[in-house]
């Protein structure tokens, strides 16, 4: 039913359809795929450590877990340099075919997407550094987890895009998370805000 | 068979030998006639040992037929009455009678045939009773493995249905009780709506704490059930599975979580090397220490850490609680401390915590996976 729904998607090209992890590693092709909507529970295996082994052979494939349990934390110890372009949404009712849309083509482009309603239930943790943020920066980093541009969170806040990045470079220097290249701070945000928060 | 034929033959074909022998030298008149006398007895033994010779043969010659039944018998009587014609010409021939002698004669081939019974007889049965032993013997190592392999698939049953039923609570139950708390809502809302006059305090008391009862058994209750049938995320590995517990905390409590490389090596980003035993056990352990620092220790901090050195996986969990004081373990500390045994491991606690508070030190040996 779901692929139906995505075929019906206007620029969206369902290149494979397969029902299990080994099944998947034989048809998806690297470079052949830009993103891959993967459900975590597989019969011979799991999303998670599907997606790994995907990533490894194409590094600019997008991964999007689909879950009935918020298993987001299992970004955390993603192999450095693979924490970009993987996003996780909620296997519930509550995920619409907008939002599941937005991630893959976030996810395809490299950025991260949590879902939505996760994130908003989301309490920063007592001691952590998410938790010493300011409410503005706090509401800045919510979006940039929820995969939101600058400039559409800039529309969503009411602000200029320019007191988005201030925002966010600030965020950056209190999460001591200064760009140098390495790490992208973006996704090092995110990683930070589902390690340093309570979701029950 | 050839050692009991050879134990029949020797106390006939030879013991028996230097007493017959004397008795003939005896009866013809040569009685101190050593040299002649051994002699006599060295031919006897021989005669009897080519004997043996051509009873073995045949027995060989026929093994490879099927030895039951009637078959048996035939094979005894062929090999009796051959091994009989044999000794005949021999002993003539040796001079030990002649042939006018035919009462001897006779005499003489029925003593072999039947000796040569009892040696092969004694030789079956032997056989048989070590086949017995062996058949036995056998059939109790197949019953005690059938028992195991038993008592594995009945435990993979179990964690299976507990699973069905975890999921079951997470999914189904959750979600009737939600829509039941909506739904009164709704019926609150509406019913207020069109009676204001006549509603009582009571009465929207009443509804609020039906309403705080339904989320309390739909985020605890349920939850923590289910947690207890299956922890949530336990196929995805062990770092998935404690990443999930300590994310559910309240966001009061600070935590804090770290995996060194050999054990997200080992079970994170999906992998699932350990049994699901082991992997399970890990995760009670951890569930234990959280309950007993946030429940009697009143926590406000807890930190978790798991390493691998040398092929023993470490579980070290400390809070910033009252401490143990003079307690040494606790009934669940004590149950998992027997259950770690079981592979090898240990759990203990200590007053040498981190966070000031208690300390759970837990060990389990992980070596047939990891390096």
């Amino acid at each position: 039913m779901l692929v139906g729904l995505l075929k019906a998607e206007p620029g969206v090209e369902v290149v494979a359809v397969a029902s299990g992890a080994r099944e998947a590693r034989e048809l998806i092709i690297p470079g052949g795929v830009d993103v891959a909507l993967l459900d975590v529970e597989l019969g011979d295996g799991n999303g998670v450590g599907l997606g790994v082994s995907l990533r490894a052979r194409d590094p600019k494939l997008g991964i999007v877990l689909l879950s009935s349990h918020d298993v987001m934390t299992l970004l955390l110890d993603l192999p450095v340099g693979m924490s970009a372009g993987w996003s996780y949404l909620s296997k519930t009712s509550s995920t619409t075919m907008a939002t599941l849309m937005h991630a893959l083509r976030e996810s395809a482009a490299g950025g991260t997407v949590l879902d939505p309603g996760l994130v908003d239930r989301a309490r920063p943790r007592a001691g952590s550094a998410i938790a010493g943020l300011s409410a503005r920066q706090y509401q800045v980093v919510q979006l940039v987890a929820k995969g939101l541009t600058n400039a559409a969170i800039a529309e969503r806040l009411e602000i200029s895009p320019r007191s988005v990045e201030n925002h966010l470079n600030s965020v950056y220097g209190a999460l001591d998370l200064e760009p140098n290249g390495e790490r992208n701070p973006r996704v090092a945000t995110v990683l930070q805000f589902i390690e340093e928060s309570s979701r029950v | 068979m050839l050692t009991t034929m050879l134990v029949v033959f020797s106390v006939y074909g030879v013991g028996v030998v230097p007493q017959v022998a004397a008795q003939t030298a005896h009866a013809d008149g040569r009685d101190g006639d050593l040299p002649a006398l051994f002699a006599d007895i060295g031919m006897r033994v021989l005669v009897n040992l080519v004997l043996l010779g051509v009873a073995l043969a045949i027995v060989f010659a026929t093994s490879s037929l099927e030895h039951r039944g009637r078959r048996l018998i035939f094979d005894l009587a062929i090999v009796c009455v051959g091994t009989a014609a044999v000794r005949a010409p021999l002993q003539v021939l040796l001079g030990h009678y002649t042939f006018d002698d035919t009462t001897k004669v006779l005499v003489e081939t029925y003593t072999v045939i039947l000796s040569v019974l009892a040696m092969i007889g004694a030789g079956f049965l032997h056989v048989s009773v070590r086949r017995r032993v062996r058949e036995h013997e056998r059939a109790s190592a197949q019953q005690a493995l059938r028992a195991a392999a038993a008592l594995d698939a009945l435990a993979t049953e179990e964690l299976r249905v507990r699973r069905d039923v975890a999921e079951g609570l997470h999914g189904t139950v959750q979600q009737s009780l939600m829509l039941l708390g909506m739904r009164i809502d709704f019926r609150a809302a509406d019913v207020l709506a069109r009676n204001k006059a006549h509603i009582t305090e009571v009465d929207l008391q009443d509804l609020v704490e039906i309403r705080a009862d339904l989320d309390r058994i739909r985020e605890i209750d349920v939850r923590t059930m289910s947690q207890m049938l299956y922890p949530v995320g336990l196929e995805l590995g062990a770092v998935a599975a404690l990443r999930m517990l300590m994310q559910r905390l309240p966001a009061t409590i600070a935590s804090s979580a770290t995996f060194d490389d050999a054990v997200i090596a080992l079970e994170g980003n999906g992998s699932t090397t350990l049994t699901l035993d082991r992997r399970l056990l890990i995760v009670r352990i951890v569930e234990e220490a959280l309950t007993n620092a946030l429940r009697h220790g009143r926590a406000s901090s807890v930190a978790l850490a798991l390493t691998i050195d040398r092929g023993i996986l470490t579980v070290v969990f400390d809070d910033d609680g009252f401490g143990i004081g003079a307690v040494i373990t606790t009934s669940g500390i004590a149950r998992l401390d027997e259950r770690l045994r079981e592979f090898g491991g240990s759990i203990a606690l200590s007053a040498e915590s981190a966070l000031g508070g208690t300390r759970v030190l837990a060990s389990i040996p992980v070596g047939d996976v990891a390096p």
